[in-house]
């Protein structure tokens, strides 16, 4: 794949642009629209970014973790290549305290209480969200309530003009052997009722070069053992039924089969480690209004995520089971209701209570088979009125552990009050002060509890407290719309969980403290420059001094905690024109540290992610009732083998092309 | 005159000048004088590449790291599980590399010794070194011989996961762990290089030393655990073996060994670990007699937090400190006990020290 064959493509999608007649040109999306998604953000009393299907489009982005790179105060940890590990972290928080939502259903680990982003596709995503605190929406799951932040994605219900069927099909090619078909089809069913299948298929060798740094040598070495195959795929049906409320019904299912490269290791590569996912998920959610004032809105789901970890020792005589074949099963049961009261305009008061049944099965020896049952009570009020907005919130979770082996951890409870407040300014332009606080925590998971010898059944929940002081502004003029925010945090991380040294073997302990001082900076802009050219402009840049205050005599005593850049930031810029939308995008991160101590040996170097991407939509038939979009995306253009973990060399230089029907 | 002043100074400055961007270079010595100091290993972390060797200088009382990247211009690479000297050579064993450096006395590779075996390479473990040759054990349940000169490495199969091992009486004593499992001491007869017999031993032996009159053999062993329910099954032991007669005995007056190295004057060290007042791992270091296994009472008063490793070498104690997060610590004594200094390894895990 070389820049030959980008160019042509180029050239191709330029020709048919501009010899193909176009019918509509216009964006769909005008001024108005982009004001209101903006004026949420713009209004939320804690921090809050978005992103909608168009925006997605513009930037190129088919996955949440391409997607987020232009999302201040967020960040994924990546592990490279498709089938590499990708989290989620808000701020300088581990991953462990996103919480990841997903068309209402929270998606969650109970054994690792990470959650891989890079199995969610964007095909059918209407927007994406990113809460960096509190919420303004108190009509959700109570769950939600205790993380540092909430990941949202929602995909678009269908919608249909004409016939009752739209079918859209898409076949996406990249670098190093990645085929991505997709398909999906909505029917209507019946007044208010529709249902909606779609499937996603990603095929990648994953054998990308890179260059191997060491010392004064660089080598070209190509990255072994690093092949993805997955399916995802959901069946819904969605129901309108008026006054009787609505409701939704979704089966997820996704099943992965993937080589892990493992960190590049000096002077010998034999990678061998593979894993096996399967997931299913089943979910109902039903909303009504039972009477004037009222909002019900109740949910259940079902959850079986089973993997298979293989591995082998080259051991001459073994003694324990050749190969490692570890499955792993987890099971999570969920109901949740939450009522949502309005006594007076503007005042709202909620209850939300959420049951979360965990089970871990193993076929490791010695695995406890524990089972866990929490239970969330969140108790919200609203008020919304002239310039102010205000939420305060109070979650009490409870939870108890049941063991088929040993002593299951004793059961825990804690409190999390939040509460938040935005107030407008009397001035003309829309100018917003905003102020919260959250406490949050996260509660030891499977792996800390009972992991064969580390697990520690006495753990405290990792605790952290966020406060946030912010400015937002907006401004709209003929055609133009302007929007800024900064913010500016304090927060704290106490009783962290993390891996301790004993005398013959590690121990889980809560141990050490976080100190983190940061701020959030986005700008952002869209207009009509001229009659044929809509452009687009957006900038963000994060502060973080993230340090840990454990141990006064430690050497590592206020250094900035592992993998967190004091600098990073990114530029988007998009440009629409009728005959090709032209995107780019730069993520930028600053200088990282592998380990605790801030020491040259383990700093990792800064980085720049370039993307380009180009498209175009073509209308076919009466009232464009068919939708041809192709598009092409040279992914970090730069092509420098950067690191966000170390050892774990990015993919170079990389190219995609996509082209979809929409009928 | 003032010309004939200013060109002799002229002339001077030029000299001076060019005999300053171009030093004059000392002609390389046959055998190259060796590194002088106090020598340290660092294992590094997993997977990190992030092993190296740091050099103490007891005069100056400064570290210098990186020695081995100095030297030949590419890192040491992952885990540094020991170092030894022989004649003017050095044996680097890389764990995680998977490869053993021969380097002269200044560290600059002279050899990379690698072993194939099925579609990779073996993973090195301990050294020793014995009538002229070095002994290497690979976790692939191997006892590597390496031949100085040729280079080449004979092997031959001994138990599971072998970790220490030490040679005396025309015999090696490699204890094989298992990763845990294992409660063997393998004897290999070094003339035929074969497995005579395999000694069973506490479950976990990890550390090897024969008394100078090779009569007895002591094991280090680790705790151990059910792999079932992980209840420590075998507590961390020093046993004590009769060659002569294979009898093995339990020194019970020595609770969670850690490491026992040969020190000088057929005396042994031990270390034992413990907990301070805030859970922190400390190791305390006591001396045994190896004729007798008559405990000669504490090496030093102190108590080594975060203790790590243990080494013995031409009349100097390391103690090595590690919390696995940052730079470790080295405890530099004179085999008397009396302290020397203590310094930061500019590295993660000091494993291993070398006084050269």
């Amino acid at each position: 794949m070389g820049f030959f064959t980008f160019a042509h493509m180029f050239w191709q999608v330029a020709a048919i642009a501009v010899f193909v007649p176009f019918i509509d040109v216009t964006d769909t999306l005008d001024v108005a629209r982009v004001t209101d998604t903006k004026s949420t953000v713009l209004k939320s009393s804690a921090p809050l970014l978005r992103m909608d299907a168009s925006a997605l489009e513009r930037t190129g982005a088919i996955s949440l973790q391409e997607a987020l790179r232009t999302f201040a105060g967020v960040s994924v940890r990546d592990y490279g290549g498709l089938g590499g590990l990708k989290t989620v972290g808000i701020r300088s928080f581990g991953a462990q305290h996103t919480g990841i939502i997903y068309d209402g259903q929270v998606i969650s680990n109970a054994q690792n209480g990470q959650v891989d982003i890079g199995r969610f596709n964007l095909d059918d995503v209407q927007s994406i969200a990113v809460e960096l605190g509190g919420s303004s929406d108190i009509f959700r799951s109570a769950r939600l309530a205790g993380s540092v932040g909430v990941l949202s994605v929602e995909t678009a219900r269908p919608a249909f003009s004409g016939s009752g069927t739209s079918v859209s099909a898409a076949l996406r090619y990249g670098s190093f052997n990645t085929w991505n078909p997709y398909f999906s089809l909505k029917q209507r069913l019946g007044r208010g009722w529709c249902a909606s299948v779609w499937g996603n298929y990603v095929n990648s060798r994953g054998n990308y070069p890179f260059i191997l740094h060491n010392g004064n040598l660089s080598t070209t070495e190509t990255r072994l053992h690093s092949d993805v195959s997955s399916f995802n795929g959901e069946a819904s049906v969605y129901g309108d039924m008026g006054s009787g409320g609505t409701l939704a019904l979704k089966l997820m299912y996704y099943d992965s089969e993937r080589g892990l490269p493992g960190s590049v290791v000096l002077y010998t590569q034999n990678p061998h480690q593979r894993l096996w996912d399967r997931d299913f998920r089943a979910s109902a959610l039903y909303e009504v209004k039972p009477a004037d004032k009222w909002r019900l809105k109740a949910s259940a789901s079902y959850n079986s995520a089973w993997n298979r970890a293989w591995n082998r020792f080259v051991d001459y005589a073994p003694i324990h089971p050749q190969p490692q074949d570890d499955r792993y099963l987890q099971q999570e049961g969920s109901a949740n209701a939450v009522a949502l009261f309005s006594p007076w305009a503007g005042v709202e008061f909620s209850l939300a209570q959420d049951v979360v049944l965990n089970t871990l099965q193993a076929n490791i020896p010695g695995c406890p088979f524990p089972t866990r049952i929490t239970s969330y009570t969140a108790l919200s009020g609203k008020y919304e009125r002239g310039p102010f907005l205000a939420v305060v919130s109070l979650l009490g979770t409870g939870c108890a552990e049941w063991v088929k082996s040993g002593e299951p951890a004793p059961g825990r409870f804690h409190l999390s009050p939040s509460a938040s407040i935005s107030y407008r300014l009397p001035v003309e332009t829309e100018l917003r002060l905003r102020a919260s606080f959250k406490d949050s925590f996260r509660l030891p998971t499977f792996n800390d509890l009972y992991y064969a010898r580390v697990g520690n059944r006495t753990l405290r929940p990792e605790k952290a407290m966020q406060t946030n002081l912010g400015i937002t502004w907006g401004h709209t003029f003929g055609e133009h719309r302007l929007s800024a925010t900064a913010d500016a945090y304090w927060n704290a991380v106490r009783d962290r969980i993390v891996a301790v040294p004993s005398l013959f073997i590690w121990s889980m302990r809560n141990v050490g403290r976080v100190l983190m001082l940061g701020s959030d900076l986005n700008f952002s802009y869209r207009g009509k420059l001229v009659s044929w050219l809509w452009a687009n402009a957006s900038a963000a840049y994060s502060y973080q001094y993230a340090v840990d205050i454990t141990d006064p005599s430690a050497k590592n005593y206020r250094h900035q905690i592992a993998y967190t850049p004091r600098h990073s930031g990114s530029a988007m810029l998009a440009m629409e024109t009728p005959w090709v939308n032209l995107g780019y995008t730069l993520q930028a991160v600053g200088e990282r540290y592998t380990l605790a101590q801030n020491i040259p040996a383990h700093r990792i170097d800064p980085y720049f992610d370039h993307i380009l991407s180009l498209n175009h939509t073509f209308f076919i038939g009466k009232r464009h009732i068919c939708k041809l979009f192709v598009s092409a995306e040279a992914l970090n253009l730069a092509g420098v083998n950067y690191e966000v973990v170390q050892y774990y060399p990015m993919p170079g230089r990389q190219y995609r092309f996509t082209i979809k029907f929409t009928y | 005159m003032v010309s004939n002043y200013r060109i002799p100074a002229l002339a001077a400055f030029m000299l001076l000048w060019v005999s300053c961007s171009k030093p004059v270079v000392p002609p390389v010595p046959d055998v190259p004088e060796g590194l002088k100091g106090a020598l340290v290993l660092n294992n590094g972390n997993w997977g990190s590449n992030d092993a190296g060797i740091s050099l103490y200088d007891v005069q100056k009382n400064s570290v210098s790291a990186g020695m081995f990247l100095n030297a030949n211009g590419m890192q040491l690479g992952d885990l540094g599980q020991d170092i030894l000297v022989l004649g003017n050579e050095m044996y680097i064993s890389m764990n995680g590399s998977r490869v053993v450096f021969v380097t002269d006395l200044q560290l600059k590779i002279k050899k990379t010794i690698e072993v194939e075996f099925g579609d990779g390479k073996m993973a090195p473990r301990y050294l020793a070194s014995a009538d002229g040759k070095v002994y290497v054990t690979y976790y692939e349940g191997f006892l590597g011989e390496i031949t100085p000169g040729s280079y080449e490495v004979r092997l031959t199969p001994v138990g599971s996961y072998p970790e220490g091992l030490c040679i005396s009486g025309g015999k090696a004593y490699v204890a094989n762990s298992g990763y845990g499992y294992d409660n063997t001491v393998s004897v290999v007869d070094l003339a035929s290089f074969t497995e005579e017999k395999k000694i069973t031993v506490n479950q976990n032996p990890q550390y090897l030393v024969a008394s100078g009159d090779g009569k007895t053999l002591y094991v280090c062993s680790w705790d151990a655990y059910d792999p079932v329910s992980y209840e420590v099954l075998s507590p961390a032991k020093l046993q004590m073996v009769d060659l002569a007669s294979g009898n093995v005995s339990d020194m019970e007056a020595y609770s969670d060994v850690k490491c026992i190295v040969e020190g000088p004057d057929n005396k042994m060290f031990v270390a034992q670990g413990g907990y301070d007042a805030n859970w922190q791992v400390c190791g305390t270091i006591k001396v045994i007699d190896m004729a007798t296994g008559a405990d000669k009472g504490l090496f030093t008063e102190e108590q080594i937090l975060n203790y790590y490793s243990l080494s013995y070498s031409n009349g100097y104690v390391f103690v090595g400190a590690s919390d696995y997060r940052t730079n470790g610590d080295v405890y530099l004594y004179k085999e008397d006990g009396t302290f020397v200094a203590k310094f930061d390894s500019q590295g993660l895990n000091p494993q291993k020290g070398l006084y050269l």
